[in-house]
């Protein structure tokens, strides 16, 4: 009988064989299929009293293909990959925003500085004037449609959080429910694997790396228990705890975990994925475009402002803003008191940094610049309302009232580029004139009184203040004592000995705004000069020259860098973040294609292989029905004899 | 090594789809003829593009604001040709006037025409240029720069500004001349000091304008001169407001002869009579106009004696030395304006010059090498063809159709 036995446990083996080879051959396209292999062992063989004789074959077990090591890799670089392509997804959008020429900033700011010009070679008109106007709308309109688009970026990160999140939360209840149906099976089959649903956790695990980093810990019941980013439990045995998305300040948005037990933020713990492309590209792109953004706004319109202050309208007019400038904005966290305001001193040394206030009780409170962890100790001494020293181009100002351990965010350019519009509607009040001219005494007839030939040069200013003139100032020379006598106000004199001076001496009148300008040639004794309000100058533009000037000159990023220079700067430093994470996304897939690989050649089905493989128990199995035959021959041989 | 089915068709998949991205860049690339389609593409040379772009328009600007300053410059420059033109008609006017046998009538008729001349004159100076802007009102470009009084002087209403256009980064340039410093600021008499000579005076004494000859010597001072002596035997004496005494009374008088003193020269043509005064006097400013006038008033002068025939030359004279100075001034702001006009052309030269500069080097960085591209897009078509063909000969291989 044993060979009875022993071809029907061959025909069995070939049978579960064939049936793997079919299982496998139908799963060839199936997502996160390992291929499967049926282990034979010879069974164990009988004593005959000469030896031992071989019984038949026995299926031992049934197993997958895996490498672990393999299977380890590949959820580290699907996480790397998918991180920095939802980088790069995102970033890429505000790359080509910034490349078009048309809805780039520099056409704007190129357009507005002609226009100056424009008005510079003919103050008069008003249509110039007007243009100017115009363009300097257009440029704020420009600003804000920039910061509009970065705005819409901020709104998809979030949706995306979202989305990311909820899926986060399917899959691990998914895993929860799959550890727990592993646990059962296995204590069913008393420990063999139950390979189809490990390679359905498996598959799990791989899309929830897709969204964040994952590691697992296997436990000795064949359950994983799951974390994500740095060590965050998501899964623990069949339990799983869930995310959320909550703004902390307006705009921004963090990552908090839930379990039965409690919630927290953990936005700092999470990396990898999808999840932390996008938390990666909120805060080290689009919060300091923003910013940069901003900062830009702020710089060009108030330093465009303190110029335009020091000149004259058409209608003479001085100390006029032309731009609205944007205020910082303090977010008072949690149940922090609305007690902080703060405002913006020096837009050259601006960061495009968000800043973090924290009260640490008494009078001290923790400034920390969010780029960098850079922090700064405020005593406020107990003077409440307080102003801080400036510190990187702004002042915060702090009514007591806080409790200890309060926060409040401060962003001090993050509505530079919202906020900025043109105060002027009037194409008369473009203050294009120099305030004060200088020029020589004349009589009624408009000529010329003075007997010496010396001359004085037009009168720049350098503040507003006594601008315009009560009176008119009068210089007299007086020749005995080599010096002009200054009509009050403000009277005093200024010493000028033609002798020596002739070339040219400069001379500044502090109570006339730092009336600066220039005398030269020789005086006759009582010879006048006269420094008036430039009233009528309709022609005039020598502070539009100075307007003009702004364009080229290096009034930001602590006097390193033009208008057009900054937003340069914004522009290459997107292009090169953009470009970097191109080129990490294409290593990043480069070595996730090849993880696959590996993973595919360990564990992917060929259909050859199968066929071969198909033909090969197919033998057996005809070799081991054959033997049947045989031993059924052998029987009736046995029978026969008897009849 | 294995390969699974799955991955083998995937991966055919994948190339084909890479090549695709590829050729699409470079097709991109090739119609848009640009080589840095956004920052990413290259950083720096994005930024460059921005600096460059902007570096040629301003350039751009430089080139509009010399424009208008040429256009300006060369309108002053023509208006002021006019005005001189004017100036050299009435000086040969002035000149017919001094000769003694043309009478009162023709001289009228002389003073009528110069009143013409000066009429032309100031409309001159009233130029606009063609934004409607007077010329030579300073920075007050849409006041009228010159109106007559009731009294028939001249009012200057403008200031002394001059305007300046920005025509390269670091070259402003003035666009006009105030009418101040063209038509008003110009001193009378002979530049220094002005000679008068007394109008009740009886004789023929024709009084020389005069000249610094000693500018060291010379002292400003208000200075009478009154002969003395007796008739056939003139004498003279000099003395100063401030000085007193230069020349002691009693020096013999003649003719035609030189005075000097104090570093300056003049004489008396003609026969003054005892007690006749001229005085000297330093000069003011007077405005070319005036100057005009006061011919004018001379010529109109009646007179039948040689008495009164001297007075007007002694009003004629001043006058003619004045306009001659007024013409001097003009030519001196001509010259300036001349220059400007020379060196705003050399700008726009050199302005010309840096664009084309900037141009070729924005378009290095900018622009596609498009044979270089045309190349690339062939070896892209190549790679993709031979990927799709490698795809569909190997998909077809399989072993169960060999069993």
């Amino acid at each position: 009988m044993s060979i009875l036995n022993a071809a029907i446990s061959g025909l069995l083996a070939s049978q579960r064989s064939l049936a793997t080879v079919s299982h496998n051959i139908s799963n060839v396209h199936t997502e996160g299929y390992s291929r499967q292999r049926v282990n034979l062992v010879a069974r164990e063989p009988q004593y005959v009293g000469v030896g031992y004789v071989g019984s038949g074959a026995e299926t031992s077990s049934i197993t997958r293909i895996t490498d672990q090591f393999i299977t380890t890799q590949l959820r580290t670089s699907t996480s790397s990959s998918s991180e920095t392509n939802s980088f790069l997804t995102l970033a890429s959008r505000v790359d080509n925003m910034l490349a078009d020429a048309e809805t780039g900033l520099s056409p704007s700011l190129q357009n507005f500085f002609s226009a100056i010009q424009d008005v510079n070679d003919l103050p008069s008109s008003a249509t110039a004037r007007q243009v100017m106007i115009s363009e300097a709308a257009s440029l704020a309109e420009r600003f804000q449609f920039l910061d509009d688009r970065l705005s819409d970026l901020g709104d998809e990160v979030k949706i995306q959080l979202n989305d990311d999140i909820s899926d986060i939360n399917t899959i691990a209840n998914s895993l929860a429910g799959i550890n727990s149906r592993i646990v059962e099976a296995t204590g069913l089959a008393g420990g063999a694997p139950p390979n189809d649903l490990l390679d359905q956790r498996e598959v799990l695990i791989l899309d929830l790396a897709e969204l964040v980093t994952v590691n697992t810990v296997e436990q000795n019941d064949s359950s994983l228990n799951i974390f994500i980013g740095k060590g965050q439990p998501l899964v623990i045995g069949n339990t799983a705890s869930s995310l959320g998305v909550t703004e902390t300040y307006e705009g921004h948005y963090e990552v908090s975990l839930t379990n039965p037990f409690s919630s927290s933020i953990i936005t700092d713990s999470i990396s990898g994925g999808s999840l932390g492309g996008q938390i990666n590209f909120q805060t080290q792109m689009l919060e300091p475009a923003k910013n940069a953004l901003g900062r830009l706004a702020i710089g060009v319109s108030e330093t465009f402002n303190d110029q335009h202050r020091l000149g004259a309208s058409l209608d003479g007019d001085v100390n006029t803003a032309f731009f609205n400038v944007g205020a910082p904005r303090v977010s008072a966290l949690g149940t922090a008191p609305n007690n902080v305001t703060s405002g913006i001193t020096d837009p050259s040394a601006l960061s495009d940094s968000d800043y973090n206030l924290t009260y640490n009780g008494g009078n001290s409170y923790t400034l920390t610049r969010l780029s960098d962890a850079t922090t700064t100790a405020i005593n406020t001494g107990g003077t409440s309302p307080y102003t801080t020293p400036a510190i990187d181009g702004f002042t915060m100002n702090i009514t007591a009232g806080a409790a200890a351990s309060d926060q409040y965010i401060i962003r001090p350019t993050v509505n530079g580029a919202s906020d900025i519009s043109v105060l002027i509607s009037d194409p008369r009040k473009v203050a294009v004139a120099g305030p004060l001219k200088g020029g020589v005494a004349t009589n009624a007839s408009g000529v010329p009184t003075n007997i010496g030939n010396a001359a004085i040069t037009d009168v720049n200013i350098s503040t507003t203040a006594g601008v315009p003139l009560a009176s008119n100032i009068t210089l007299t020379f007086d020749a005995a004592n080599n010096r002009f006598d200054i009509s009050a106000p403000p009277g005093g004199t200024l010493a000028y000995n033609p002798a020596t001076d002739n070339a040219g001496m400069q001379f500044t009148i502090a109570s006339a705004g730092n009336a600066t300008f220039t005398v030269s040639g020789f005086p006759e004794d009582g010879d006048e000069f006269l420094i008036q309000n430039n009233t009528g100058a309709d022609g005039d533009n020598r502070n539009g020259l100075l307007l003009s000037d702004l364009q080229s000159n290096r009034l930001l990023l602590n006097g390193s860098a033009s208008y057009q220079d900054t937003y340069g700067q914004m522009v290459a430093g997107v292009g090169s973040t953009t470009r970097q994470s191109e080129i990490s996304s294409e290593a990043l897939e480069v070595l996730k294609e090849q993880t696959i690989e590996a993973r595919e050649s360990v564990s992917g089905v060929n259909l050859d292989e199968e066929a071969a493989n198909m033909l090969k128990f197919q033998q057996s199995y005809s070799a081991a029905a054959q033997m049947i035959s045989v031993a059924d021959n052998l029987f009736n041989s046995l029978i026969n004899a008897f009849r | 090594m294995r390969v699974s089915t799955a991955y083998f068709t995937q991966r055919g998949l994948t190339s084909i789809l890479e090549q695709q991205a590829r050729l699409a860049d470079i097709q991109e690339q090739i119609s848009s003829g640009k080589r840095i389609l956004r920052p990413s593409d290259d950083p720096t040379g994005a930024a460059q593009i921005l600096r460059l772009d902007q570096a040629l328009s301003v350039t751009d600007q430089y080139q509009r604001n010399a424009g208008n300053a040429l256009n300006r410059l060369t309108l002053e420059e023509s208006t002021l040709d006019s005005v001189q033109d004017s100036l050299i008609r009435i000086r040969e006017i002035a000149i017919q006037g001094t000769n003694s046998t043309i009478g009162n009538d023709d001289r009228k008729a002389l003073a009528q025409e110069v009143r013409e001349r000066l009429n032309e004159i100031v409309s001159l100076a009233n130029t606009k240029d063609a934004n409607q802007e007077y010329l030579f009102s300073g920075y007050k470009v849409t006041t009228k720069p010159f109106t007559e009084a009731a009294d028939g002087t001249f009012v200057y209403s403008g200031d002394q500004g001059q305007r300046a256009l920005q025509i390269s980064s670091g070259r402003q340039m003035m666009d006009s001349d105030s009418g101040n410093d063209v038509f008003v600021n110009v001193k009378n008499g002979n530049g220094t000091f002005q000679t008068n000579a007394n109008v009740l005076n009886g004789g023929t004494g024709v009084f020389d304008i005069g000249q610094v000859v000693d500018p060291t010597a010379y002292v400003s001072d208000t200075y009478t001169i009154t002969i003395g002596g007796t008739s056939g035997n003139l004498t003279y004496g000099v003395t100063g407001a401030a000085s007193g005494v230069v020349v002691a009374s009693g020096t013999a008088f003649s003719d035609g002869g030189t005075i000097q003193f104090n570093g300056l020269q003049t004489g008396i043509t003609g026969t003054p009579n005892v007690g006749d005064t001229f005085t000297i006097s330093p000069s003011s400013t007077q405005d070319m106009f005036t100057s005009v006038q006061n011919l004018v008033k001379a010529l109109e002068t009646t007179t039948s004696s040689p008495a009164g025939q001297s007075d007007i030359l002694n009003l004629i004279n001043p006058a003619l030395s004045e306009i001659d100075l007024a013409f001097e001034n003009i030519t001196r702001v001509r010259t300036s304006v001349g220059a400007r006009l020379k060196t705003i052309d050399d700008q726009i030269n050199v302005n010309e010059g840096f664009k084309i500069e900037l141009a070729s080097t924005l378009s290095k960085v900018r622009d596609l090498d498009i044979a270089e591209a045309a190349v690339e897009l062939q070896s892209r078509l190549i790679a993709l063809e031979a990927a799709q063909t490698t795809y569909t000969r190997i998909q077809g291989l399989s072993l169960f159709d060999h069993i």
